[in-house]
């Protein structure tokens, strides 16, 4: 036997004899643990990925210097808030063959950093000799030739003959270059100097702190007297390196809620748990506790439960992480993987939380410990009324089951709130997560890719190409069962700059009104009347777009119209005359997805406009609708068109359909499941506030059935003593989590407008589902936990 | 020698016409190895001079000195501090911590103080009463005479200056009542401690070597002043 028993022994045996309070506590830190470095992890993988991605595709700088001359060079360089500079030649004037009959729009160029620090190459070196180079990975495939280094190519630059290269390095191919067509060519400094010696000398540069680095960026190129155009600032590196506050807004906020939520239960289970062991503590007190050795046992208590919880937690999070982050990932339209990535700064950041948590939680039950008076707490009956307010100056003549619960709950009405609160909160987030993801409409988001069932869309690199020509068109309109053809056309518009800064909220501040490009869109016949349906503003037929001047605008945060606005415009062939446009409706993006857009935004008109602008009338995009029978014939004609011609491109709604259905699955299941983890711990905290309520009144049941209550009518109050706490939560959460769904679906609806607002009702079965069978399953298990010792024994109960 | 005195005791609850004199200006003092019962009715003032007399109750006026320090001077740590090396008690509900082995509880006011047992002493007091094969038990698997021979033990543990017992018997049968009041009495005398019970009960009182009657707040029979031996 050990000699001495000390406060941490007591903790140790006070959570071994309380195995199912602790495993409750245990778990409901380390559920909560988990979501944090679930989530921390998720932001902070996709915060990697963008970086990693900004690198990849640009490289590590943050805004490059164009057209310098000497003593610009020399100036900027001098800087002292350079980290890094990249010095390279552009050989603007350059036309390689057999690039340029390819179609590839390719930069020669000639820079510092490769492989050592600006662009890291996928195989080989540097070109050091006048016939080295090197290729996108993608070129080498077009031309044909095997991914290998050190091979020959030849190359005829113009003005010159044709001569033999040999390609020393091959670059990883980056998405958006290889989308565009825009190759890369790099080349030695004697390259340039032979064959384009008017080269141009730009500045690549990594500033010593991503914070403000736009801003820094210009102000040492604006010193060096360069002009607004020479400063490009590399939009990708410096966005993805520079803080973005709704990120960080985001993440506070779920943090703040699994906190709020872990917290809230932590509290109930230790207030219930004191309040049960007032007796206890108060026998401690007495034989000579101090307040502070009962303050450190509640403190020893959560330190333990808060450090297993949280290690559990950890190890629950990072699993989760594995299994959850690339599947999310794939929702993401960046096209680049996302990676876990772990940082030991969550996991510490996210272990201290948890202990902080448990240790906050605990600290007004471990206060209330401290103050206890012992001879209330030695005269302490658990069953004793713990509410001051309780009504006994009613006398029934009947006592009816209801009697009963409801004297139990006034019995205790912290504990009724606190469970009450726990259960709504985290229905409520679950009521509000249903409403925004059942409003996610798919069909409106596929619609938004393609009207109709199918889609041919034209890649023209020049002005010249014309693939969805007058002949392709009449034979997809020669189709059988073609019941419908939309076209597009496109072009650019210079939006004059008075009536820009009435209706453009340009993004970059150091942009000057001056240019403002829109995109026009020209649409046929039934592609308006789609328009006109979808409008949100206004009324106008399709005669008035017919034949006057009016135009449909897509309107969202930055671009504000109202009906009967004037703008003008000019075209980029004539920019002299200005051509006024007014706005007969506006529609939101669903009805036509464009993708990226000019800071001017999109504006639809009727084709007409088109011609009588003098506009660029191909079609750009042209949609079909096809009959049933005949859609699989349609489909596979319209399929052999594209793959027959490099420069055009299908698209099914069917498959668009599908690619935004998985995606919300994936968004659906992840939020779910993130919303699933905090219903359990609200859960976790309704069986512990039901057991421990039964626990706690095991002599006064057995009285209850001594005078005669029966089985039946036992299960009827436990489970009915539940479910009030159910009901009037389920009340709380539909009374408050409905208008809140749908009051944030509006908000929703601005950001994203294919959403449209639908009633989560399956939502609110599950949520109800859940609840209820949670309380059936504790009523069962305590009822038989009851029934295993005699009614005698039970009576005789004491702990 | 005197151990334990007390001074104009007062505790008073309530305000103008409700106020309840539960103990009305009550002096006693106790010596060094004396056998004292409280007796009185239900409601008499027995319990709450008890509560005042071990440090656990302030009273509304008046002072408790033990050992020659007057307890309710000290600040509450300090009165805990002072409760734990000096007084023990024996409550009528046993009170034993139920996480505990009946080993642990008894040592448990050394543990408190940060003290190491006196292995064979608290092997010693288990001896004498009769309970040192359930050392290693929980106290649920008890009878409520072996509880109350714990609670007992417990008292005993820290060898304090004087034991308190609160209607030690009252959750028992006559046998064990008897039987607990035996060990309790031998383990005062063979441990040389001062003893006050407090009961409702004659026969029990009678066993005492002073017997002081409350009722109503006050002192109606037998005094705390006399002098044993």
């Amino acid at each position: 036997m050990k000699p001495t028993i000390n406060i941490r022994d007591i903790a140790l045996k006070n959570l071994l004899l309380n195995k199912m309070r602790t495993l409750l506590m245990i778990m409901t830190v380390a559920l909560s643990v988990s979501l944090i470095v679930l989530t921390l992890t998720y932001f902070y993988s996709d915060d990697v990925r963008q970086k990693q991605s900004a690198i990849n595709e640009m490289g590590p700088y943050h805004l490059q210097y164009d057209s310098l001359t000497e003593e610009q060079l020399r100036n900027i360089v001098a800087s002292k808030s350079i980290s890094r500079s990249y010095k390279s030649s552009l050989a603007r004037e350059i036309e390689v063959n057999p690039f340029s009959e390819l179609d590839i729009n390719m930069a020669v160029l000639n820079t510092e950093g490769i492989n050592t620090g600006l662009l890291e190459l996928s195989k080989g070196r540097a070109p050091t000799a006048v016939n080295e180079i090197v290729l996108d990975e993608w070129v080498i495939q077009t031309l044909g030739l095997p991914l290998e280094v050190n091979q020959k190519i030849q190359l005829t630059i113009k003005a010159h003959e044709t001569e033999s290269f040999v390609i020393v390095g091959i670059m990883g191919d980056i998405a958006v270059r290889k989308a565009a067509n825009a190759g890369l060519m790099l080349v030695s400094e004697r390259f340039i100097e032979k064959y384009s010696p008017k080269y141009e000398t730009n500045l690549f540069v990594l500033l010593n702190t991503d914070y403000n680095a736009s801003q820094l960026g210009r102000s040492i190129g604006e010193k060096a007297g360069l002009n607004s155009k020479q400063i490009k600032i590399n939009e990708r590196y410096t966005g993805a390196y520079e803080t973005d506050a709704s990120t960080i807004i985001s993440a506070i906020f779920l943090l703040f809620f699994i906190v709020i939520v872990a917290a809230t239960v932590i509290f109930n289970i230790f207030y219930i748990y004191i309040s049960q062991k007032i007796r206890q503590f108060g026998i401690l007190k007495a034989i000579g506790a101090t307040p502070w050795q009962l303050r450190s046992l509640i403190y020893l208590e959560g330190m333990f439960i808060g450090l297993l919880g949280s290690i559990a937690g950890l190890m629950g999070g990072s699993a989760l992480g594995y299994l959850f982050i690339p599947f999310m990932g794939n929702s993401s339209n960046l096209g680049a993987t996302l990676y876990v990535a772990t940082s030991p700064y969550i996991l510490l950041f996210a272990f201290i939380l948890g202990v902080i948590m448990v240790l906050i939680s605990i600290g007004s039950p471990a206060r209330k410990v401290a103050r206890i008076s012992e001879i209330e707490a030695i005269q302490y009956n658990p069953t004793q009324i713990m509410t001051k307010k309780m009504n006994t100056s009613k006398f029934n003549h009947k006592v009816t089951m209801m009697t009963l619960i409801e004297a139990n709950f006034s019995r205790n009405r912290k504990r009724t709130v606190i469970t009450i609160l726990s259960l709504t909160l985290t229905g409520l987030i679950f009521i509000v997560a249903a409403s925004i993801l059942s409003s996610m409409n798919i069909g409106n988001m596929a619609a938004s890719m393609v009207q109709g069932d199918y889609k041919l869309s034209g890649k023209t690199a020049s002005r010249t190409d014309n693939p969805l020509n007058g002949s392709l068109m009449n034979e997809i309109k020669n189709m059988d069962g073609i019941t419908d053809i939309h076209t597009e056309m496109y072009d650019d518009l210079i939006y004059n700059a008075e009536d820009a800064t009435r209706h453009i909220i340009l993004q970059d501040q150091q942009q000057s009104y001056a240019q403002v490009r829109a995109n026009l869109y020209g649409y046929n016949d039934s592609l308006v009347q789609i328009a006109l349906n979808g409008l949100n503003n206004g009324t106008t037929t399709l005669d008035e777009m017919r034949n006057n001047h009016n135009v449909i605008a897509l309107t969202d945060e930055n671009r504000k119209y109202k009906i009967g606005d004037k703008v003008r415009v000019t075209t980029f062939e004539d920019v002299g005359k200005e051509i006024e446009l007014t706005i007969v409706g506006t529609v939101p993006t669903y009805i036509t997805y464009k993708g990226s857009e000019s800071d001017g935004g999109i504006l639809i008109a009727h084709q007409n406009l088109f011609k009588e602008l003098s506009l660029d009338q191909r079609v750009q995009q042209l949609s079909v609708s096809a009959d049933g029978s005949n859609k699989e014939q349609v489909e596979h004609a319209l399929k052999e068109i594209a793959n027959s011609q490099q420069h055009i491109q299908f698209t099914s709604f069917e498959e668009s359909f599908n690619e935004f259905n998985t995606m919300k699955q994936v968004i659906q299941t992840a939020a779910y499941s993130f919303v699933a983890a905090l219903i359990l711990i609200s859960i976790f905290n309704l069986v512990n506030s039901s057991v421990s309520s039964v626990l706690s009144r095991i002599r006064e049941i057995s009285m209850l059935e001594a005078v005669g209550l029966s089985n039946y009518q036992l299960f009827r109050m436990l489970l009915a003593e539940g479910l009030v706490y159910i009901i009037i939560s389920l009340g709380l959460i539909l009374g408050i989590g409905l208008p809140a769904g749908y009051f944030l679906v509006q908000l929703f609806k601005k950001e994203a407008t294919y959403a449209v607002y639908q009633f989560p009702i399956l939502p609110i079965v599950i949520l109800i589902a859940c609840y209820g069978l949670t309380q059936l399953f504790v009523t069962l298990y305590l009822q038989r936990m009851l029934y295993k010792t005699s009614l005698i024994e039970r009576m005789k109960y004491v702990e | 020698m005197i151990i334990l005195e007390g001074k104009s005791l007062c505790k008073y609850y309530g305000e103008g016409e409700n106020k309840v004199r539960a103990v009305d200006n009550i002096d006693f003092s106790v010596h060094k190895g004396d056998f004292i019962s409280i007796i009185g009715q239900s409601g008499a003032g027995k319990s709450t001079l008890m509560h005042i007399i071990g440090g656990l109750d302030r009273p509304t006026s008046g002072e408790v000195i033990l050992n020659g320090t007057s307890m309710y001077s000290l600040p509450d740590h300090k009165l805990a501090i002072f409760r734990r090396r000096q007084i023990g008690f024996v409550f009528q509900a046993y009170n034993l911590i139920p996480v505990l082995n009946v080993w642990e509880n008894v040592i448990l006011p050394l543990g408190l103080d940060g003290q190491e047992a006196d292995v064979q002493y608290i092997e010693d007091v288990l001896d004498t009463l009769n309970i040192t094969e359930k050392k290693g038990s929980l106290p649920n698997t008890l009878s409520g005479g072996q509880q109350q021979r714990v609670a007992i033990a417990r008292a005993l543990a820290s060898k304090p200056s004087i034991i308190l017992a609160d209607e030690p018997t009252g959750n028992l049968d006559s046998k064990t009542s008897e039987d607990v009041l035996t060990m309790l009495q031998l383990s005062v005398a063979k441990y040389n401690q001062t003893l006050i019970i407090v009961t409702h009960d004659e026969q029990i009182a009678s066993r005492a070597d002073r017997i002081v009657r409350v009722q109503d707040g006050i002192i109606v029979g037998g005094s705390l002043h006399e002098t044993h031996h």
